[in-house]
């Protein structure tokens, strides 16, 4: 780091570096922003899926609720068609069935398969103190011993007659339903409203386990569906009925391994079903939903309680918005840390180019002071090999004027004054030399007091400098004026066309012909002459200094003028090349700014 | 007219000579191989016949001890002898020698030319054009000094 060489001037913009880095380390508002709004993102999605999830499930339970409670409904309305077809049986046999008439009935309902849950079918009588003896005899005919029971001190006897199948029913023959209030109050009910009825909570005497049940009753009357409720009460005859077990009703209601929701059943605050037990294999203890819902149902209400189970819980989970929720966060991790690379690469990539850059400037300027010193040097040192060389030409000077008598005698060797005469030569071609190294380190100085330039005035003066005739030097087309560096532009084209002048064969009679033309923010100028033209193999080291294509005497040559040239067109943008063959002349071109403005343009440069 | 030469290159000097001679001019010409010996020339006057009055000074700019600035500086800085008419003579044709020159009010500036001729031309040239001026009045100029060598 060559802090001294860059003086006072560098610390203030090395701070501003500092700070530069500081930014480019740190992660912008712009990223923090990017980072908060996929952030928000994240959480809108999962709060929006979470909602939509909620919704849906809780819509699954309300349909699962809304399957089970109609399921319940749809069942009943079954058994209540079995029932009505019992009343129709036995009205169409005018109100009078016997036990056979029956049992063929109840084994055409098929109930084992069509109505599972139903524990059986079957009639029971209505009788008052009057109709006990007739009933009692038609029964004692079909079943010997057949017995009213329990006895009660009611008006009413209410005999279960048959029920099929008999074998597991039997405990229910001969029971009278109306010793008991539950099942006299749903029989009443019915026989007065013409409609099926079920009965609160009871335990059926045939249920060895002794769980709740209920007895459905549907009415029949002699010579049909009477109107009024006098008239029902006047014409009844008795019942169809049904026992169910809730346990078994509520098996054959739905596989409860195929339900997500788990059901109790209370009627009249007494429990008749309950599912809601550790003991059930799906039981929640924890339930997503729970509802309870009141289910009119044959002149009974039954509070349902129902609850989602563990199945529910498995098939309605919240994973989605938690996927969702997790992959949000996923994502956000991996552009932070996306970000944070990206600024850290930044910032070594900052911090390098800094480091290229102090290093290119630090070049820069030692390139400049090499250039400098190399400049000032190929001033210095032509200038002091001027003044012995010119002293040598003076003093062979002197000494051939002192020879002049002593050399003009015809006896004295001729060989003295030829050598004196070499000296001579070889003295101008050094100076020459040292001209034009002078000048090749000056090109580009002093150009601020500049003229412009008429290309028509300097090709006037250059055929009198050179001595040609009028038309050998021309320019095709339209003069122009050159506005930038006038002197520098002269100086080339004097170059050019000495070259051409210089090197001139002689074979055709020398015509050079100078071009101007605008290309871009160019002027591009040519010199094109009849001469005997450059080898392509020599093309590429005319321009290097102290190349020469020829030596010896003949020709006067220092080899710099070309590298001047070329020295001067470059340091103003431009190019210069050589288009030419043997025989065939040659033509070089060379690009001129048109103003100051050109890029490249740059006399202050490493260049100079 | 006299001439002080002050010139360190015994070439140079000698070329001047011989082109001085060859103008068949009679000039007195005092040689100082330096700007401190042309110094104590021109303040030395007292000693009379040294350099008579008129008189212009032939410069060259790079020499050893005092340089052709640094003499012009001195010469300037000096009141008995700052109206001295400078004629700068150098290889050096830099325009930065240029300009420092007339900066210090030299009267003209000369690049050596190649050759004994062309400085004979020079010198010729300049003989005419001192011949045209009125010299610069000498303050100290000693009460026994007058114009010895004719022009």
């Amino acid at each position: 780091m060559d802090v001294s060489f860059d003086g006072p001037a560098d610390p203030k913009p090395k701070a501003a570096n500092a700070k530069t880095h500081l930014f480019h380390g740190q992660i912008s508002v712009l990223h923090v922003i990017v980072v908060l709004m996929s952030m928000g993102m994240t959480l809108a999605a999962y709060q929006f899926s979470r909602a939509q999830s909620a919704e849906r499930i809780e819509q699954r339970f309300e349909t699962s609720k809304n399957q089970v409670v109609s399921l319940i409904r749809d069942r009943m309305a079954n058994y209540e068609d079995a029932l009505w077809a019992g009343v129709s049986a036995i009205e169409s046999h005018d109100g009078d069935m016997t036990l056979n008439q029956w049992r063929i009935f109840a084994s055409n309902l098929r109930i084992e398969s069509r109505y599972p849950g139903i524990n059986g079918i079957g009639v029971i009588h209505f009788l008052n103190a009057d109709s006990v003896g007739e009933y009692m005899a038609r029964r004692l005919s079909e079943r010997p011993e057949f017995a009213i029971f329990p006895p009660h001190d009611g008006d009413i006897q209410m005999p279960i007659s048959f029920i099929e199948p008999e074998d597991i029913n039997a405990a229910a023959v001969g029971l009278d339903v109306a010793h008991e209030i539950n099942r006299r109050t749903a029989a009443l009910a019915s026989r007065d409203t013409g409609e099926a009825r079920i009965t609160g909570p009871i335990v059926l005497v045939q249920d060895a386990e002794a769980t709740a049940g209920f007895l459905f009753y549907a009415p029949f009357y002699k010579d049909g569906q009477p109107d009024t409720v006098s008239q029902m009460q006047e014409r009844s005859i008795g019942a169809v009925y049904a026992p169910f077990v809730v346990r078994k009703l509520m098996d054959g209601l739905l596989a409860k391994d195929q339900r997500d929701i788990n059901i109790a059943i209370r009627d009249d605050g007494q429990s008749i079903y309950d599912e809601h037990v550790t003991a059930e294999g799906r039981h929640d203890p924890d339930p997503m939903f729970s509802e309870q819902v009141t289910l009119e149902i044959y002149g009974r209400q039954w509070q349902l309680d129902l609850r989602s189970n563990q199945a529910f819980r498995k098939g309605n989970t919240y994973v989605q918005p938690t996927i969702i929720l997790l992959g949000g966060l996923v994502i956000e991790a991996l552009i932070i840390s996306l970000l944070i690379m990206m600024s850290r690469a930044n910032r070594n990539a900052v911090a390098y180019a800094d480091e290229v850059t102090q290093e290119l400037r630090q070049q820069k300027s030692e390139l400049q002071r090499s250039n400098h010193e190399l400049k000032k040097f190929a001033y210095a040192t032509s200038h002091d090999l001027r003044t012995p060389i010119r002293g040598i030409g003076c003093l062979a000077e002197i000494l051939k004027e002192d020879l002049e008598e002593y050399t003009s005698d015809p006896d004295t060797n001729p060989e003295i004054s030829m050598h004196v005469d070499l000296i001579l030569d070889r003295v101008k071609r050094m100076n020459d030399l040292t001209t034009g190294i002078i000048t090749f380190s000056r090109v580009g100085e002093g150009f601020e007091e500049e003229q412009p330039l008429d290309l028509q005035e300097v090709m006037t003066s250059l055929t009198a400098d050179f001595g040609l005739q009028s038309g050998q030097l021309m320019i095709d087309g339209p003069s122009r004026v050159i506005d930038v560096d006038g002197t520098s532009c002269r100086r080339i084209l004097e170059n050019l066309i000495g070259n051409a002048v210089k090197y001139h064969d002689g074979k055709h009679p020398l015509q050079i012909l100078l071009r101007c033309e605008e290309v871009g923010n160019f002027l591009e100028l040519s010199v094109d002459d009849n001469g005997p033209g450059i080898d392509p193999i020599y093309q590429s080291k005319i321009f290097e200094i102290f190349q020469t294509l020829r030596s010896g005497p003949d020709v006067e040559s220092t080899g710099i003028g070309l590298a001047i040239v070329k020295k001067a067109v470059e340091m103003h943008g431009g190019e210069i090349r050589v288009d030419s063959a043997l025989g065939q002349g040659a033509k070089f071109t060379f690009q001129w700014p048109k103003n100051r403005d050109v890029p490249g343009f740059d006399l202050t440069g490493i260049a100079a | 007219m006299n001439i002080l030469l002050v010139e360190d290159n015994d070439v140079d000097a000698l070329v001047f000579m011989r082109a001085l001679k060859k103008t068949k001019l009679a000039n007195k010409v005092v040689r100082a191989r330096d700007g401190v010996e042309a110094l104590e020339i021109l303040t030395a006057k007292e000693e009379p016949g040294v350099l008579p009055a008129p008189y212009v000074i032939l410069l060259d700019v790079n020499m050893p001890r005092m340089n052709g600035h640094e003499f012009l500086a001195a010469l300037r800085s000096n009141e008995n002898i700052s109206s001295s008419r400078v004629i700068v003579l150098t290889t050096s044709d830099d325009p930065l020698d240029i300009e420092m020159a007339y900066g210090k009010h030299a009267s003209g500036y000369v690049v050596k030319p190649e050759s004994t001729a062309e400085m004979s031309a020079i010198i010729d040239s300049l003989h005419d054009y001192w011949k045209m001026c009125k010299h610069p009045p000498h303050k100290t100029q000693p009460t026994t000094a007058p114009t010895q060598a004719p022009l």
